[in-house]
């Protein structure tokens, strides 16, 4: 059977995307593969097809993002491929059981990357024979990229504790820095593993900054934006209440359908929020970053940046969500004086300082401890901070291969920290400077985006606000206003003849 | 008071007659599961507000304490962190049962945990049925819980006519929700998945209104279902078969029942501490727990009938139920007792009231 083939009987398409192919062809030859694809461009299927039409064994993938996780696997098992699973946290003790107990059953398994660290989980999994080990969403490995998750610095040595399958690492963005951090730490030999870069430039996107005087002028643009575009909108904040406050007033001026989204709700509120986007029944989600990773609605006509993201990395992900479907689509960030002081604040907050490093070393650091037993230690307010330094002194060293500390020396271990909560800050302040830049640019903007990760721009049906562009026009949606039905009238409707 | 949490907070603190912390009512309206909230819940009689404002935090709280003491509606008490309920804040508490009336099915300490299990299966089941019927064998579950999807599986496949299924269903539910109001039946149907589209979230249900009590509201409308299907399981076949093993929660904690099982065997106070490996202490709270919930305990070994009468009647007599107060009357009278006999005194007098 050809990959054609096989993609239309097991999962209905009946072409790949391009540059789908070529990667499954160096997947099956069981080639290390690095690939970054842009947002949409349809990552999952890279693995998924191999997954199910490989005659053995098991497809390992790790991924930082459990409802993004439990997402795919519903939707696999909606579409009848029903041998996958998740394995995360979440779970209660005997669901995991259960699920572990199945192990050979799966041809697909998800799993969280604190899972890998349960002793008894990577047991098992060592006994299985895995086929392909998928990293998702890769930049998280290096600390120089946007997302750093100390988590995932394991995940290298985990495969070469099982047996070293054959790697998949996947990212939307990663410049070429962040990329040899992928390769190294995740043990792929960057002479034998086959490297896939797409580009991330979306020429359909619309890229505009609008510099405003403050608050009350982004809300009236919004307000432009909205009557503009009317079509599904996704609105970008940096905090959880302004999402709430945002839809609020946005419910109360105009007569579009909103809601927030953020992780500080339950998770079934965020999965009927996100269904109700999908299908239509909302225009507008006023959102953190915690949206939109792994929804694919195409016709999101409009990204809009209330804040500023912290780096053109997280940026480039986002915006990425509009125009999947090829129409024409903007990005628009609305820029106040100021504005930069947030993702600073954030940036400084996001890390110990220097004194909190060093009392938290003198309560809880011993001789001989485990980075196990360390991790333990934390309370839950210093669980944040003490995780951040249980990994960055397993990176620098400070744990033997039994993961054991070596010596319990807090003056020289609090200065080695210290200095890697300097470098860190120094690089997210760079990262961001480099946004700033961006926010500010007089020469085109899309010139200067693709720039940042060495690639070219090419021809490009929209360009930015500083090549002179406006915002596409799009075909002109009505809003729909949901009815108010009896409750009687409504159960009819769901469960009637 | 523009807020329900704070008018449920005000209506608790009077029924509380200063003998209990401003903290211990908070505690109660969140649904802390400790013997003492519990005891507190069961003594004066408000088990049905229990876990009625589930998501208050610490810090809302204090906020709300400041505001409702600058709005004179409560003072502070002769102790730290006791309050008390002006007239001013008792007449806004009845203002504010009229803008708020309490959900008349909203019993929290019985539903709590079954409640939100029952109306997981419900949803998954409607959507289920709902899709199904409608020839659409594939969708996005709506509770993503593979437990849930197991049992909502099984049940499903236990009918052998779905047509008569979703018939079924659709008219228990007819039944099972027509006792209530429309607004409340409502707050149920609209926010159920299928193959009309997804539900609403309570969030969105709340629009301008004051989110806490239409979420009240709204588990008032799954208790009421609850109830009504375990009064007449005949009369609802299939929603019996979504609810059946959910039984109403032993009213006591797990550790207590551990210690119920050991007494039911027989062995006295002294043996539990050993057997146990706990305090004596804990091992008292957990006496005391049973014997507010337990039928047919009387403790005569640990407490006198003399105590026990003398302590209800002073309770009674001078309306409290703070053991210090109690102690000291006992005292005058040169009655001994422990603050441990007055607890299990006070248990067992108040189980009699109820």
């Amino acid at each position: 059977m050809t990959l054609e083939e096989k993609l239309y009987n097991w999962f209905g398409y009946s072409s790949f995307r391009p540059g789908q192919k070529e990667i499954i062809e160096e997947i099956e030859k069981g080639k290390d593969v690095f690939a970054m694809l842009a947002t949409g461009g349809g990552k999952s299927i890279l693995y998924q097809l191999p997954a199910f039409t490989h005659a053995s064994g098991l497809t390992l993938v790790v991924s930082p993002l459990i409802s993004l996780m439990e997402n795919q696997v519903q939707e696999l098992k909606a579409n009848g491929l029903k041998r996958v699973t998740s394995i995360t946290s979440t779970l209660t003790f005997s669901e995991k059981q259960e699920r572990m107990a199945r192990l050979q059953e799966w041809r697909l398994l998800y799993v969280s990357p604190e899972m890998l660290n349960a002793p008894t989980f990577l047991e098992r999994l060592k006994a299985q024979p895995i086929h392909l080990l998928v990293v998702d969403e890769a930049h998280c490995v290096s600390q120089w990229g946007h997302d750093f998750r100390p988590d995932y610095l394991d995940i290298g040595e985990k495969r070469l504790q099982l047996g070293s399958p054959p790697c998949l690492a996947l990212t939307a963005t990663a410049t070429p820095t962040v990329r040899e951090d992928i390769l190294k730490h995740l043990h792929m030999d960057s002479k034998r593993t086959s490297l896939f870069c797409h580009s991330m430039n979306r020429p359909n996107i619309g890229l505009f900054v609008e510099h405003v005087q403050g608050e009350e002028d982004k809300k009236s643009r919004l307000l432009d934006i909205h009557s503009h575009f009317r079509g599904p909108m996704m609105i970008y904040t940096m905090s959880r209440m302004v999402a709430e406050e945002l839809a609020v007033w946005l419910e109360e001026q105009t007569t579009v359908r909103v809601a927030a989204y953020h992780g500080g709700m339950e998770a079934q509120e965020r999965l009927m929020i996100q269904q109700q986007f999908i299908n239509g029944s909302l225009d507008v989600i006023c959102c953190t970053s915690a949206f939109g990773m792994g929804i694919n609605k195409p016709d999101v006509r409009c990204i809009i940046h209330y804040h500023i993201p912290a780096d053109l990395e997280s940026f480039v992900q986002e915006i990425g969500r509009a125009g999947r479907d090829g129409e024409r689509a903007a990005s628009i960030v609305l820029k106040a004086p100021y504005d930069e002081d947030r993702p600073e604040g954030m940036i400084y907050h996001t890390y110990p300082p220097v004194e909190t490093i060093k009392h938290l070393l003198m309560m809880y650091v011993e001789d001989n401890q485990t980075a196990e037993q360390l991790l333990a230690a934390w309370d839950e307010e210093e669980e944040l901070y003490g995780r951040q330094i249980v990994y960055a002194l397993k990176r620098m060293g400070w744990f033997d291969s039994d993961d054991q500390l070596y010596t319990a020396n807090i003056e020289r271990m609090a200065a080695h920290l210290s200095k890697w909560v300097e470098e860190r800050i120094a690089n997210r302040l760079q990262k961001l400077a480099v946004m700033k830049k961006w926010l500010y640019a007089t020469t085109c903007r899309r010139e200067m985006l693709v720039k940042e990760f060495n690639e070219t721009a090419g021809q490009n049906s929209e360009c930015c606000d500083v090549c002179g562009a406006e915002w596409p026009e799009v075909a002109v949606k009505k809003d729909l206003k949901v009815s108010e039905k009896g409750w009687r009238d409504r159960l009819q409707q769901l469960l009637g003849e | 008071m523009e807020k329900f949490r704070q008018v449920l907070f005000v209506h608790l603190l009077s029924k509380l007659h200063q003998d209990r912390t401003a903290r211990s009512a908070y505690h109660l309206l969140k649904g802390k599961r400790s013997a003492q909230t519990i005891q507190d819940a069961r003594l004066y009689q408000m088990l049905e507000y229990f876990g009625a404002v589930p998501a208050w935090s610490d810090e809302v709280f204090e906020r709300d304490i400041f505001e409702l003491e600058a709005k004179n509606y409560i003072e502070k008490g002769r102790e730290e962190g006791f309050y008390t309920v002006t007239p001013a804040g008792n007449r806004a508490v009845q203002a504010g049962f009229n803008m708020f009336p309490f959900s008349r099915s909203f019993h929290g300490f019985h539903f709590k945990d079954d409640a939100p299990i029952f109306w997981e299966r419900l949803q998954l089941a409607v959507q289920t049925v709902s899709f199904i019927t409608a020839g659409n064998t594939s969708f996005v579950p709506i509770s993503s819980k593979f437990e849930v999807q197991q049992q909502i599986r099984k049940w499903y496949y236990r009918y052998d006519d779905k047509l008569q299924l979703s018939r079924s269903l659709l008219q228990e539910l007819y039944t099972g929700l027509a006792e209530l109001s429309d607004k409340e039946a409502c707050l149920l149907t609209s926010q159920l998945t299928g193959r009309d589209g997804v539900g609403l979230t309570i969030r969105q249900l709340s629009r301008q209104q004051d989110e806490e009590y239409i979420r009240t509201l709204f588990w008032g409308v799954v208790h009421h279902l609850t109830a009504t299907v375990k009064s007449s399981p005949e009369q609802f076949p299939v929603l019996h078969a979504l609810s059946y093993d959910l039984t109403e929660r032993s009213t006591l904690t797990y550790t207590a029942q551990k210690t119920l099982l050991l007494l039911e065997q027989g062995y006295s106070f002294s043996d539990i501490v050993q057997f146990r490996k706990l305090k004596p202490s804990t091992i008292e709270d957990h006496f005391v727990e049973i014997a507010g919930a337990v039928e047919g305990f009387r403790f005569n070994e640990l407490v006198s009938e003399q105590v026990k009468q003398k302590v209800v009647q002073v309770s009674k007599q001078e309306n409290t139920k703070r053991l210090k107060l109690i102690k000291m009357s006992l005292d005058a009278e040169q009655i001994e007792a422990t603050y441990f006999e007055i607890r299990l005194a006070l248990a067992l007098g108040g189980k009699e009231e109820l």
